[in-house]
């Protein structure tokens, strides 16, 4: 085994790197993948034993069986650039202001080549990165980002090393050199059979270039596994976030980062780092970090909950009114922290199958519904904290226009005997009401539309729902009121980190906010991939411009 | 770089003219002290008459701009005029005296240069080498030139009867050889020198070792590492090549420093440089003299520290690409 990295933590006074082993062989290439600070720097800083001074690093790194982090410095040296090299993050300052890039290169090959070599050598090395060779001349001031970060990929595999570890190798690249940079890594992989371990925040660099991928979080490791497979099915919340934020790989829908941390940091407690983003946390997630552990197929995992937890999920459900089948094996899982859309024509079964999730239709098999993993009573979740809530297409039938919005709003607290004040002003200043006094003895009735769709939005909230169940929400508005309330909703369960199960017949509304989408046709539900319908309204839109 | 060359004018004038008023305000004039001042055992006081005599001749007389019109239209033929004291022209002393003083201050220039990045060097090179060298060097530099030079008198020239005490020759000496001639002369400026040297070394000390300090927590000294290199390439090409700028700028700023030094040591070791010159036409009110000498001297400052504002700006033009 090439390199074998077991038990490797560093401590720096305001950061720690959690213990993580790996291994990589000959021509493997193990991408690392975290937002910055999550620690991919200094693990590569630890593993070529080039930490700053105030950074010590614990544990083994095994090159060819022989431990690197303990040999002697002069050993080492005979390691370095041979068996392990390092491409550092683009920056000019890993260059000496002094020397030209040549003489970089230079100062590597002289002690191992002859001086013919080294000229011929230093040409290939500027072609396979994509320099020209008259930027040989150059000190580092003179280069672009883009150029530094090409030259120190160049300077780094010099002298043909079996292992290089390369921190934010296109960072600062246009396409077209990011392109340059991954090919020259393939072809490095495919003739020398060097190895890699790259570094990045780039999903889509880890895709194209790595078999496996290990999920990094503030000097946590979360997950592991085939990169396509992390990739497409990701098990961590952090991972599927990571995921959601990226542009490359969601290039139409509207984007959202992982929210912010909402729990109070504990007095030292060493607990999930997670804990406090996480949509789906629980009370040991606060007092304990999870230990990542192996799954069956070969993937591993460090998460309390077992990964993303399926909140309501049916299996095989079937609904008939007489004799008209509307569902037919209807199988669908909203997961924690996830938007999924359910559209289709008007008479589909779309609303059938929202009233049978959430139980206000009786369910002729109740066990293909569950909730949180478990076979429940759906209606008694509609009345506690935590539960399911539902937000109505049509809100004029759903409020009673005789009460005021005080009485509206706290209702469905009152009913679970959880009324707070807090909780009610809250919940409407969330949808954007407001919550002075006059307003919250105005009859409902007198509201605007737009204001109704809120103030039952804001019903719900006050339950603190883990599934908000939206039945075309935003049917009845005006396309500025229906935008106003999709940014709300979504920037709500941003927030908040509820899921939400959204039924409608818009489908670009659907494509903007959902996280998923599933089709529902002649009482069949599959899922439907929007890239197809988008591009072609794209196209019709472009169409229309040209013929005008 | 015309507005450099502007203030360097002007602060050449600043400095003429300062040189101008600034011996006339001290109290007495040439004439009161020409003999007794020196505390030589001869009373030999000019009479009221012979005073207003030597003021006509020496343009005393006049009232001060008419002086200093006489002075500037002088000076700016290269004639700076006679030496009361003297008798002779200034421009001749000056030319005779200069060789010493900047023989005493390039030698100690150049060993506390040596002497301060060495010792940066092994501060940087080795892991307890700073412990003894920054307090030892911090309490040297605080130390004045002239009390370096006494102790070096007393505890060192006093005690070691080949060390020379003062002069810069054996007088009346007779030489066989440029060797020898050589040999006398180093050896009669070793403790000027040293006492300079003392005072001198710790400014370059700390500046190097400061300028080591950061290069070394550059990236590129990490990358040196993860290239591999060996310790003989990276010392020179790394380490000092990017250190030396402010060493440099340094170097320049510290000739002022050690023009004033020098003045100082000269005078305990009786080295006849400009700094004797200088206590003697101070002390008999040699006006023709002491601007003289004050003129070389800030020419000299003033040049050094152009010479450290290129370097520095030479430095931040390399910074910025």
């Amino acid at each position: 085994m090439l390199l074998q990295v077991q038990d490797l933590s560093v401590s720096y006074p305001q950061f720690h790197l959690h213990p993580l082993s790996f291994s990589l062989d000959r021509g493997e290439i193990l991408s690392i993948i975290g937002e910055s600070g999550s620690g991919k720097t200094s693990l590569i800083q630890a593993i070529s034993c080039l930490l700053p001074p105030e950074g010590t690093a614990h544990g083994q790194v095994l090159l060819h069986g022989e431990d690197f982090l303990s040999m002697r410095e002069a050993r080492r040296r005979k390691l370095r650039m041979r068996v392990l090299s390092v491409a550092f993050q683009n920056s000019g300052e890993w260059l000496n202001p002094q020397l030209t890039l040549g003489q970089h290169l230079h100062e590597v090959m002289a002690p191992v080549y002859p001086p013919h070599v080294c000229a011929e050598k230093a040409r290939m090395l500027t072609e396979l990165v994509g320099l020209a060779p008259t930027d040989l001349s150059l000190r580092p001031h003179q280069l672009s980002g883009g150029m530094v970060q090409k030259f120190l990929l160049a300077n780094a595999v010099a002298l043909d090393p079996e292992l290089v570890l390369l921190d934010e190798p296109t960072a600062s690249l246009d396409p077209d050199a990011c392109h340059t940079v991954i090919s020259a890594v393939q072809t490095l992989r495919d003739t020398l059979g060097t190895a890699f371990l790259v570094v990045t925040h780039d999903m889509g660099l880890a895709q194209q270039l790595s078999q496996r991928t290990m999920v990094l979080y503030q000097g946590h490791v979360e997950e592991t596994g085939p990169t396509r497979e992390v990739l497409e099915q990701p098990r961590h919340p952090y991972t599927r976030g990571l995921l959601q934020s990226a542009v490359t790989l969601n290039p139409l829908r509207d984007l959202w980062g992982i929210r912010p941390n909402t729990a109070q940091e504990g007095p030292g407690r060493h607990c999930c780092p997670f804990y406090g983003r996480c949509t789906q946390s629980i009370p040991l997630c606060g007092q304990q970090a999870p230990v990542l552990q192996s799954q069956p197929d070969g993937r591993a995992l460090a998460c309390h909950r077992g990964g993303i937890v399926p909140l309501l999920s049916c299996h095989d459900l079937s609904h008939a009114y007489g004799s008209k089948q509307v569902l037919n094996q209807v199988t669908l899982t909203v997961h924690a922290g996830e938007i999924v859309s359910l559209v289709g024509r008007s008479g589909a079964g779309k609303s059938t199958l929202a009233y049978l999730l959430s139980g206000l239709l009786p369910c002729p098999n109740p066990s293909a519904i569950r909730f949180q993993g478990q076979e429940q009573d759906l209606l008694p979740l509609h009345r506690r904290l935590g539960g399911i809530q539902m937000v109505l297409q049509d809100s004029q039938a759903a409020l009673n226009p005789h009460l005021t919005v005080a009485e509206a709003v706290s209702e469905p607290t009152r009913l679970a005997k959880v009324f707070h004040p807090q909780r009610v002003s809250q919940a409407l200043a969330d949808v954007g009401l407001y919550t002075c006094e006059s307003f919250l003895a105005r009859q409902v009735g007198a509201l605007s539309g737009g204001q109704k769709q809120r103030l039952a939005l804001a019903r719900a909230l006050t339950m603190e729902p883990s599934l908000l169940l939206a039945d075309e929400p935003t049917s009845m508005l005006d396309p500025s009121a229906k935008a106003n309330l999709l940014r709300m909703l979504k920037g709500l369960q941003y927030r908040r980190g509820f899921s939400m199960l959204m039924i409608t017949h818009d489908l670009y509304s659907a494509c903007k906010i959902s996280d998923h989408i599933y089709r529902l046709e002649e009482g069949v539900l599959r899922p439907w991939d929007p890239t197809p319908f988008l591009l072609q309204s794209i196209e019709s839109t472009k169409e229309e411009y040209t013929h005008e | 770089m015309v507005r450099r060359i502007l203030l360097l004018l002007l602060s050449c004038t600043a400095i003429y003219l300062l040189n101008f008023f600034i011996p006339r305000l001290m109290p007495g004039d040439p004439f009161d002290y020409t003999a007794s001042g020196s505390g030589e055992d001869v009373t030999d006081v000019y009479s009221q008459e012979q005073k207003e005599l030597l003021r006509e001749y020496y343009g005393l007389d006049k009232p001060w701009p008419q002086q200093l019109a006489d002075t500037v239209a002088r000076n700016l033929h290269g004639d700076l005029g006679q030496s009361i004291h003297y008798k002779r022209p200034v421009l001749d002393i000056l030319v005779e005296r200069l060789p010493w003083s900047l023989w005493m201050m390039g030698c100690s220039l150049a060993l506390s240069l040596l002497l301060g990045v060495g010792l940066a060097l092994l501060c940087v090179g080795t892991r307890h080498g700073h412990r003894v060298l920054a307090p030892l060097l911090s309490a040297l530099a605080e130390i004045p030139p002239f009390l370096t030079g006494v102790l070096l008198l007393f505890l060192v020239a006093a005690r070691v009867s080949w060390i020379p005490l003062s002069g810069a020759v054996t007088p009346f000496a007779q030489y066989s050889s440029v060797w020898q001639q050589l040999g006398d002369i180093l050896l009669h400026s070793l403790m000027p020198i040293a006492a300079l040297t003392l005072v001198t070394c710790p400014k370059f000390f700390f500046t190097a070792w400061a300028s080591f300090s950061s290069v070394l927590h550059q990236p590129y000294m990490t990358n040196a590492k993860a290239k591999a290199l060996r310790q003989r390439r990276v010392w020179p090409f790394y380490l000092l090549a990017n250190s030396l700028s402010p060493i440099a700028a340094r170097l320049f700023l510290l000739v002022g420093a050690c023009v004033g030094g020098t003045i100082l040591v000269e005078n305990v070791f009786a080295y006849p440089g400009l700094g004797t010159v200088l206590r003697e036409a101070v002390s008999y009110r040699d006006y023709p003299m002491i601007q003289g000498v004050f003129l070389l001297s800030a020419l000299l400052v003033l040049v050094s520290l152009t010479l450290a504002d290129l370097c520095s700006h030479a430095v931040d033009r390399e910074g910025t690409p």
